[in-house]
């Protein structure tokens, strides 16, 4: 190793860097070299000059001129911060005001929402009529299989969780079992089914059904019952302001509804409408419902208006007659539509009590 | 001298740094705790720029805007070093950027008045006031003082910004390599050459050191 090789590994032996032999070897050379030894000994004192370097003073008010412009930088970009959030008393307001439009604008959208959520069920119910129609013969005779229904249900409706097809498929499987109830013995379960689904399906729906299966009136008797008994309420009660108008004074329950609604029910519906002229409309009203109960009727809708009382009771139609001449001995009936020969099992009488002329 | 940091042992230690809090405060909008952290490292933060820079009014020029830049910049400090290591990384920029404003001003105009008065004999003129005791020791200890930073200011920039950092400030080698985004091995190359370079510069200055 050379002096000069030596000298260039000086700072490194003195700090200590080095590997044992080679320091042991940089010793040794030091030991015998005086120029060596001499340069290690400046190299020494120039760090130590280095270090002993006097440490400068920062200027009087150096601090107060660093934070001077710091504060300067920071009201700037709290200015900016405080534009868009600051003060509170505007702040918090309109907070406020946004959380309640949000509240408001998200009920308005659940209530536009709501009834079309409603609505999601009859379609699914509506598409099962097509698959009811290509229904062979043996598949009325037969429960139809629920694998043959689904992919038809899942359609309209999606994915639907089992439960939920199960429930859309029940209709499917209940047309198959009308047909084997016109022949046999109607199940209460199909029958609590038909109940339920009934209202749900279209009028017009209702009417396809009737025609083409016309001997299964027996089985959907009570349920075509219900419905007409609340259609026959709603004629009656929506045609009163009417014959009002025309000065129709005996005249109840005639006129059919325009709806598509009324028409399909009104091939269903057996009705009798009267008008009975009484002295004193109180006592005729008990008396008519004494007659009612002595041939098994009731009411099911009573209203007064204008002096007159408005009764529409529910008779079974072989008792019909018998109610009508027993009716007869409270005052001077008028049948205004219908007979007395009605069919049905059932048959709802719409009665306007009224004082004599 | 500072010690040499056994560097697995200085990778593995959790940093303490007991302007943590200051720090959080800064970021929290607080002026006041970067009031207390200049008033804590300003000094040191001088010296650096000082002894990088060789003129005293540029130094202050230079922290100030490296403070300026620190109080931007501190909601980005994540504490992974010390916040005096982070802060001397932004003085060091602010220094090297200035030497090298200097640089292309001298190169494209020749001599500045701003440039940094040294003298024939090397001393820089533009020297900051001390304040010791006799004046005549003042005045001895000046001339020293300003022909020893003459060489300094003419190691080359890579040597000179080690040299400070570790023989005049006493950064550990992690320390100053994480400032210059070097690995220790460079650092410590590095510094023996400055340490070399310096010894022949003081030599050609004061003549025989010992």
């Amino acid at each position: 190793m050379t002096c000069n090789e030596i000298e260039n590994r000086l700072p490194a032996y003195l700090e200590n860097n080095l590997s044992p032999e080679e320091k042991k070897n940089i010793k040794g050379h030091i030991a015998s070299c005086p120029r060596c030894s001499r340069a290690a000994e400046a190299l020494r004192k120039a760090q130590g000059i280095v270090q002993d370097l006097t440490e400068v003073e920062p200027p009087p008010f150096f601090e107060q001129r660093i934070m001077s412009r710091v504060r300067e930088e920071a009201a700037q970009k709290q200015g900016l911060l405080r534009k868009l959030f600051y003060p509170l008393y505007i702040k918090i307001p309109i907070q406020a005001f946004a959380t309640l439009m949000v509240a408001v604008m998200a009920f308005s959208i659940y209530r536009t929402v709501m009834p079309e959520l409603k609505d999601l069920a009859p379609p699914a119910i509506t598409m099962t009529e097509p698959a009811k129609d290509k229904a062979t013969p043996e598949s009325h005779k037969t429960p139809v299989a629920p694998a043959a229904v689904t992919p038809v249900m899942r359609t309209p409706a999606g994915d639907l969780p089992e439960k939920k097809q199960q429930r859309l498929v029940a209709p499917v499987i209940e047309h198959g079992a009308k047909a084997d109830r016109v022949a046999g013995s109607p199940s209460p379960l199909q029958e609590e089914q038909a109940v339920t689904i009934k209202p749900a399906a279209p009028p017009a729906m209702a009417v396809r059904e009737k025609e083409k299966l016309p001997l299964r009136a027996e089985a959907l008797r009570t349920t075509q019952d219900r419905a007409d008994k609340q259609e026959a309420v709603q004629s009656f009660e929506t045609l009163l302001p009417e014959r009002k108008r025309k000065g129709e004074m005996a005249t109840v329950g005639a006129a059919p509804a325009p709806s598509q609604a009324t028409d399909a029910t009104a091939a269903k519906r057996s009705a009798l409408d009267l008008t009975i002229h009484v002295r004193d409309v109180h006592v005729a009203v008990r008396e008519v419902e004494e007659r009612l109960g002595q041939v098994n009727g009731r009411i099911i809708e009573r209203q007064r208006r204008d002096g007159r009382e408005f009764l529409i009771a529910e008779v079974a139609a072989q008792n019909l007659a018998a109610f009508l001449d027993r009716v007869e001995t409270v005052g001077r009936v008028k049948v205004e539509k219908g007979s007395r020969d009605v069919p049905g099992a059932n048959v709802t009488v719409n009665m306007e009590i009224a004082g004599e002329p | 001298m500072p010690e040499n940091p056994d560097p697995v042992v200085a990778q593995n230690r959790t940093i303490e740094d007991d302007d943590a809090g200051f720090v959080a405060r800064c970021q929290r909008g607080e002026t006041d705790a970067f009031a207390f952290l200049v008033r804590r490292h300003q000094k040191k933060m001088l010296n650096i720029a000082y002894r990088m820079i060789g003129d005293y009014d540029e130094a202050c020029d230079v922290v100030q805007e490296a403070f300026l830049a620190a109080w931007r910049a501190i909601g980005k400090f994540r504490g992974d070093a010390r916040f005096s290591t982070w802060l001397c990384g932004i003085v060091l920029n602010h220094a090297k950027n200035r030497l090298a404003q200097r640089a292309a001003r001298s190169r494209s105009e020749g001599a500045s008045l701003d440039d940094p008065a040294i003298s024939a004999d090397g001393c820089l003129l533009n020297e900051p006031c001390c304040r010791e005791a006799s004046v005549i020791e003042q005045i001895e200890k000046r001339e020293r003082d300003s022909k020893v930073q003459g060489c300094i200011s003419a190691l080359e920039d890579g040597q000179r910004e080690v040299l400070v950092l570790r023989d005049i400030q006493g950064f550990s080698y992690e320390e100053i390599g994480v400032m210059l985004k070097l690995s220790e091995g460079t650092v410590k190359s590095r510094l023996f050459r400055a340490r070399n370079a310096m010894k022949a510069g003081l030599l050609k200055v004061f003549g025989d050191l010992t």
